[in-house]
């Protein structure tokens, strides 16, 4: 470096200046225009053509199969390969740059090898110049308009340092020549003067001394504060341009470069801590760039005037003085606001700058100890970005590009804003889409940030949330975490008024909804139906005439089906539309949702009124349906699905004749028509076997064709043992509905006979609860065997009766279950000891349920009824019965009820009258 | 609160006078005295004790079965009493004194000697 102090160039001159400008361009030599056929047959021509069209690779290959016999031309025409190569948008950045470093290495490698070649000083300036303004550009950039931490700092200053060793070799170069060309005799100087020589020297001096500032500035700006070069440098610079003041005092319209120089010098005393006289420069470059008329020359130096309005700001901010940086904030984004160009990374400049001036004010603040000052200020810098990001989900997209290109790996989480640690999560998704091998780090990272945020910037950054929870749910699903995905999905589409993507949210969720769903091994898993259904049902709410809605409500009704709410069901299966793939299906579907609900509210309220809508429903959709059906097997009777569709045909009318034996609709007859019309119309459907017996039985029970009820019964059970018990249960209870109770005698023949019926299904209820491989729970099996010793009580076999009743009632003891939960079988017990005659072995049972119940149990009044009437029976004195009759009439005036009072009453009339007649002893 | 339960422990100790047991080798017996030997289903009459707020005094007494009842532990032996004379009841009718938890045991002491004094021969705490 203390090799610049001896370059020496002339004095900077007007016409040495002009060349600044060119800098920013590439320069072309112009060559007169050659014949045709010369120009077909020129190889300089060919290459020219395939650079031109982008044919870099070709041109490569070319170059290699047929090198110019110069070697010097070969080395330059491969660079300029690579310079095309690294000029190509199509391919990406990593390429590019490397093709650019390429490019250098060839030229450095060609001063080395020719270190006397007259275009040495060019092939110098043009290494430094592309080292700064090409491999090192977008580093540059992002250090000096994002105000953002460089991540490859170390790259970017041996870039920069490769450029200021280069020019300060093209300095002592330059200096040499010149000594060479003082040495020569008149004639010599004037014949290198007539061949343009010294004049290329000449314009080289400025040229390259003005680059060399740039450099030293560049090469300080990665560089620590504690880093004596970057002092000495800038320093150097410093002396430099005040050794060269017409850089900063000629016009602009005659130098075109006072502005980028102002900048230059404005930069550079602010990296000295010079701030006032960096305010001055700076403040003079923005002010200067306001006269340009010049529409093309404004474009030209647009990158100093944007750079020169941000250094002003910093410059603020550096000293503390954040209203000043405000102020000037505001006259930038005015002068970007009045351009031409509004573009996003014009705007974003802005906002992250704004950004930078709140993070230094709560910086300032939290030292001083105002944290709920400091809070703001920081909810105002991420804020100043976010209301850019809020614009449109484009903007958003290149915001978060951006913030995820400057957020220094290294900084903890928590100290990332809101919207860096949204943008973050969006980057690493993206990067784990790129980069497969690290997709499942990115994607955990992600899952950490994620729910960090959740945790910490929920309340104040809601707007981000839904944003935040569909990214999560992607990274989930990306990580095979399907449930936890559908949940965050679920979440985010909970968003739907202000979140975008809140459809595609919800369609992702119930699609993994729908795939836990069906996982074999997931089902019976209650808590993956009640996820899908969410899913489901948020998709269908809030999206209700969507595409995907109108799709998924056929699964929705399916589900709605499936988990036995079938009213419901039917109600979306009708509202699916006529073009969904499984349309006719869901007509069927239909029909069979409303005939499960009227059986099911058949079964639920036999007493109350037919629902006659639902009726109504059942009948028309099946019509629909049979139609329908019809209409496509004529259609298309070689489909694949004709099977299926058959199928449902044939269960159509299995299906009315389940209804028509209902107690509301009551039709056994149509009944058993129907299903007559079945067995012709459809022989191989033996799937349907168990309910077409189902059917039958309970039809011929409704007939009072009860012995052909109970014939039927063996085939019902073998033909659908899975399924057989909810309806014996129910033929059971309507077969004893209309009898007396356990303790009355029956009261007529058909009553008899009913009676055995229930006999007969109470003992096929219990031999299939015990049949081989029944995996009925116990308790059930218990109930089975008291429903079954009842309906022996019932039909008088009162010595099966109390077998029955013993051995439930000793389980019961022998269990330790307490006499309440017992009662049913204790009294079953006694009451067929008492019908028996064996006063004395009921009475006990009897007192123990009389004086163990409460007397709001009805049992409790039998028991104490039975109790004295054995007491009766067995002539026990009678005042002790008259004693209990008169206390409880006394207490209960009621007596368990009209019935028991009768009886009570009888009884203490029979008793006064032994009593009186005095024959109990 | 372990003082409180000591000395009603001790009260009712001395106070108690319990049912003695009504015979042996029953099982024994023939079938018919066997079946003799079942209690009739009679019932208490069942007195419960509550609170009614925080003051000494502010407790109440009801009965099962009875509309009325005597506000006070004072006029609960004449009560016990003209019950006794109803049918189905006499002074061997079991009596169930049934006292919420926060009941001063003044008030408990009090019904006991209340049914003492009424000549009930069968006197029980229940659960409430």
């Amino acid at each position: 470096l203390a090799n610049h102090k001896l370059f020496s160039v002339p004095v900077l001159g007007t016409a040495g200046i002009v060349f600044f400008g060119a800098l920013m361009y590439p320069c072309y030599a112009q060559s007169a225009p050659k014949p045709a056929e010369e120009s077909r047959l020129s190889t300089a021509e060919f290459h020219a053509g395939l650079k031109k069209r982008g044919l870099t690779d070709l041109l490569e290959q070319h170059v290699k199969d047929f090198p110019p016999a110069s070697p010097t031309e070969a080395s330059l025409l491969m660079r300029d390969v690579k310079l095309a190569e690294s000029a190509d948008q199509s391919r990406s950045f990593a390429e590019r740059q490397a093709a650019i470093a390429s490019a250098n290495d060839i030229l450095e490698q060609l001063i080395a090898d020719r270190p006397q070649d007259p275009s040495r000083f060019e092939w110098k300036f043009s290494l430094a110049h592309s080292l700064l303004h090409r491999q090192a550009e977008p580093f540059l950039t992002a250090l000096s308009y994002r105000g953002a931490v460089v991540r490859e700092r170390d790259k970017l200053l041996a870039m920069t340092s490769r450029a200021v060793s280069v020019l300060a070799q093209l300095a002592d170069d330059l200096r040499s020549e010149y000594d060479r060309i003082d040495a020569l005799s008149i004639g010599q100087f004037e014949k290198l003067e007539a061949n343009g020589y010294v004049a290329q020297l000449d314009a080289l001096g400025p040229r390259s001394e003005y680059l060399t500032l740039w450099a030293l500035l560049y090469d300080s700006l990665p560089r620590d504060d504690s880093d004596s070069v970057r002092a000495t440098q800038l320093h150097d610079l410093l002396e430099r341009i005040t050794a060269h003041p017409t850089l900063i005092r000629t016009p602009h319209e005659a130098s075109r470069v006072q502005v980028q120089a102002l900048l230059l010098t404005g930069m550079t005393y602010r990296l000295l801590n010079k701030h006032h006289m960096a305010r001055q420069h700076l403040e003079r470059a923005v002010a200067l760039s306001k006269d340009i008329d010049d529409e093309q020359e404004l474009q030209r130096i647009d990158w100093a005037i944007l750079l020169a309005w941000l250094e002003l700001i910093r410059n603020e901010v550096d000293v503390g003085a954040y209203d000043d940086a405000m102020h000037a904030l505001g006259k930038f984004r005015e002068h970007i606001n009045s351009g031409h160009d509004q573009a996003l990374t014009r705007q974003l400049m802005v906002a992250l700058a704004e950004r930078g001036v709140f993070r230094k004010r709560a910086d300032t603040a939290e030292r001083s100890g105002s944290q709920d000052r400091a809070a703001q200020y920081r909810r105002e810098a991420w804020n100043a970005v976010a209301r850019l990001a809020d614009q449109s989900p484009a903007h958003r997209d290149a915001i978060y590009s951006t913030l995820y290109e400057i957020i220094d790996p290294k900084t903890p989480i928590s100290q990332l804003d809101p919207l860096e640690q949204s943008a973050l999560i969006a980057g690493l998704l993206s990067d784990a889409r790129k980069h497969s091998d690290h997709a499942p780090a990115l994607l955990d990272r992600v899952v950490l940030v994620g729910e960090r945020f959740l945790d910490t910037h929920a309340a104040q950054a809601s707007t981000l949330i839904p944003e935040v929870l569909h990214n999560l749910g992607v990274a989930e699903y990306r990580r095979g975490r399907t449930a936890a995905a559908a949940q965050r999905f679920i979440a985010a589409a909970e968003y739907h008024a202000t979140f975008a993507n809140a459809l595609q949210a919800a369609t992702f969720a119930v699609q993994l909804g729908s795939e836990l769903y069906a996982d074999p091994a997931l089902i019976n898993h209650p808590e993956i139906e009640r996820l899908y259904r969410d899913a489901l049902e948020l998709l269908l709410k809030n999206h209700a005439d969507s595409e995907p809605a109108e799709y998924w409500r056929f699964y929705y009704a399916q589900l709605l089906d499936e988990s036995g709410n079938y009213l419901i069901a039917a109600r979306q299966y009708d509202r699916v539309g006529d073009r969904h793939e499984h349309h006719l299906v869901g007509l069927f579907y239909r029909t069979r949702c409303l005939a499960r609900f009227l059986q099911q509210r058949a079964e639920d309220a036999p007493d109350q009124p037919a629902p006659t809508e639902e009726l109504s429903a059942f009948f028309k959709t099946r019509n629909d349906f049979i139609q329908s059906a019809r209409r496509t097997l004529n259609t298309a009777p070689s489909s694949q699905d004709t099977s299926a569709l058959r199928s449902m045909l044939a269960e159509t009318k299995v299906l009315m004749a389940e209804v028509q034996i209902l107690a509301f609709t009551n039709h056994p007859k149509d009944a058993l028509e129907s299903i007559a019309g079945f067995e012709e119309l459809h022989p191989d459907e033996t799937g349907l076997e168990g309910r077409i017996w189902r059917v039958r039985m309970l039809a011929y029970e409704k007939l009072g064709r009860l012995e052909e009820a109970m014939s039927v019964l063996p085939q019902y059970i073998a033909s659908d043992a899975a399924n057989a018990a909810a309806t014996l249960q129910n033929l059971y209870l309507d077969l004893v509905l209309d009898l007396n109770g356990l303790h009355e005698p029956l009261a007529s023949v058909s009553a008899a006979n009913r009676s055995d019926a229930a006999l007969a299904v109470a003992q096929a209820l219990s031999n299939w609860s015990e049949r081989p491989g029944s995996k009925f729970a116990p308790e059930g099996r218990r109930a089975l065997t008291l429903q079954l010793a009842e309906a022996h009580l019932r039909s008088n076999q009162l010595d099966r009766a109390a077998k029955l009743f013993a051995s439930l009632a000793t389980e019961s003891n022998s269990n330790g279950i307490r006499s309440v939960q017992s009662a049913p079988a204790i009294l079953g017990y006694a009451e067929a000891l008492y019908r028996k005659g064996d006063f004395a072995a009921a009475l006990p049972r009897f007192n123990q349920l009389a004086t163990g119940l409460n007397p709001g149990d009805e049992r409790r009044w039998q028991a104490l009824l039975r109790d004295l009437q054995c007491r009766d029976a067995l002539l026990h004195p009678p005042q002790g019965i008259i004693r209990v009759i008169q206390q409880q009439n006394r207490l209960h005036p009621k007596l368990g009820g009209a019935g028991y009072a009768a009886q009570f009453e009888k009884l203490l009339r029979a008793c006064e009258r032994r009593r009186d007649q005095g024959t109990d002893d | 609160m372990i003082d409180v339960t000591f000395l009603l422990l001790i009260f009712f100790l001395v106070t108690t006078t319990f049912e003695r047991a009504e015979g042996i080798l029953t099982s024994d017996l023939p079938d018919v005295s066997g079946a003799q030997a079942v209690p009739l289903p009679l019932s208490p009459i069942v007195l419960r004790l509550t609170q009614t707020g925080p003051g000494h005094d502010e407790y109440a007494i009801t009965i099962d079965g009875f509309d009325s009842a005597p506000k006070t532990t004072k006029d609960l032996s004449h009560f016990l009493r003209e019950i006794q004379q109803q049918p189905g009841f006499d002074a061997q009718t079991p009596v169930v004194i049934v006292a919420q938890n926060d009941v001063r045991w003044d008030h408990i002491v009090a019904c006991w000697n209340a049914a003492l004094n009424a000549n009930c021969e069968r006197i029980a705490f229940g659960q409430p």
